[in-house]
């Protein structure tokens, strides 16, 4: 049965808790990737998708129609990982070495790395947490969530350019790291 | 070779970005959802147990900010009434040195002119020509001086002259 979220929406609004039930069920997968990958910690993620879900039923009678569910979800995701990010004191410190050594194996495309939850983590974690707040988010919602331009731009309130600009400086970063742990990991070998 | 280098690289990230793609696995799904239901409804009842207070507080505080502004008012109405009688004070104080200043210079003028007879000569227009000037210039000094005074003033002033 094809999941009606106009339907949904609308019994949420008249507070029926099944319906949110069956919202949950079917986007809490989406919204826990986005807090995953802005976040590296599973915890945080989870409390994340929690403390989101408690705002999207709060504000449920402030959602419009006019923009699509899951852009709406995840700009709350967004904004509530945010928050935490800034209220963690300090970061756990990633293993380098088994970084390295996993960033050297994915390299090479023709070899599929099969990565856990934690290893995905650090490595996000090692590439993209240097990385100024706008151009990290930025990141993960185009190329690791892969959203488009203009869902990036309704959740970041930022225009069309902007994007564009923090995407290419997190990309062009992000490279310049990868070529120097790459070429350090080589040069041990 | 940069160009190559560049395309390499650019191989590299894509590769890499594409693991990275990978749907990370969320551990007890049942469990965040019945985690995030139970909390909606906990925050429910803990509301509607809030509400009676919450409602006196916003009156109380409703009521306390009234306060505030009717005090605020009420202390400015009494500063400037308070100000404003200082200020009468302070403009009655300076009339009366003023007015003193000219009772004493009109009496001065008064000394030196027999009043009586000038009040007499100035109705029958009859006083000696070579005096008239004199005579006139210093009624005009009197009478500019007592322009600032009060009319019964004035004249009582006068009245003590003649019956001095």
């Amino acid at each position: 049965m094809p999941f009606e979220i106009e339907k949904i929406i609308k019994e949420i609004k008249e507070g029926k808790q099944e319906a949110f039930r069956k919202l949950l069920e079917e986007y809490q997968q989406y919204a826990f990737n986005l807090a995953f990958r802005i976040l590296c910690n599973e915890e945080e993620a989870r409390d994340t998708v929690q403390d989101s879900f408690i705002k999207i039923w709060k504000k449920i009678n402030g959602y419009d129609a006019n923009i699509k569910f899951t852009t709406w979800m995840y700009k709350i995701v967004t904004n509530t990982a945010i928050d935490r990010i800034r209220s963690i004191k300090r970061q756990k410190s990633v293993n380098l070495d088994s970084v390295t050594e996993k960033l050297y194996q994915m390299q090479d495309e023709s070899t599929e790395a099969n990565l856990n939850n934690k290893e995905m983590a650090d490595i996000i974690k090692t590439l993209a947490n240097d990385l100024p707040e706008k151009q990290k988010i930025v990141f993960v919602l185009r190329d690791l969530q892969e959203l488009n331009s203009k869902e990036v731009e309704t959740i970041l309130e930022i225009n069309e350019t902007q994007v564009k600009s923090n995407l290419y400086h997190a990309r062009k970063t992000i490279k310049e790291k990868l070529t120097e742990i790459i070429s350090f990991e080589r040069s041990q070998r | 070779m940069s160009k190559n280098k560049h395309i390499n690289d650019d191989i590299k990230f894509n590769s890499i970005l594409e693991s990275l793609k990978k749907i990370p696995i969320l551990e007890n799904p049942e469990q965040l959802t019945d985690s995030i239901l139970n909390k909606i409804e906990n925050q429910n009842d803990n509301d509607n147990a809030r509400r009676p207070i919450q409602r006196t507080i916003m009156i109380m505080q409703r009521v306390l900010a009234a306060a505030s502004i009717a005090l605020l008012i009420v202390f400015g109405v009494e500063q400037y009434i308070f100000v404003d009688k200082v200020i009468q004070l302070e403009n009655r104080n300076s009339d009366l040195e003023q007015k003193s200043q000219k009772i004493k210079g009109l009496n001065f003028l008064l000394k030196n002119i027999d009043v009586k007879k000038l009040m007499m000569a100035e109705k029958e227009n009859k006083y000696p020509e070579k005096d008239q000037k004199f005579i006139k210039y210093k009624i005009q000094q009197a009478r500019l001086l007592a322009l600032n005074l009060n009319r019964s003033e004035v004249k009582n002033l006068i009245k003590e002259r003649l019956y001095e």
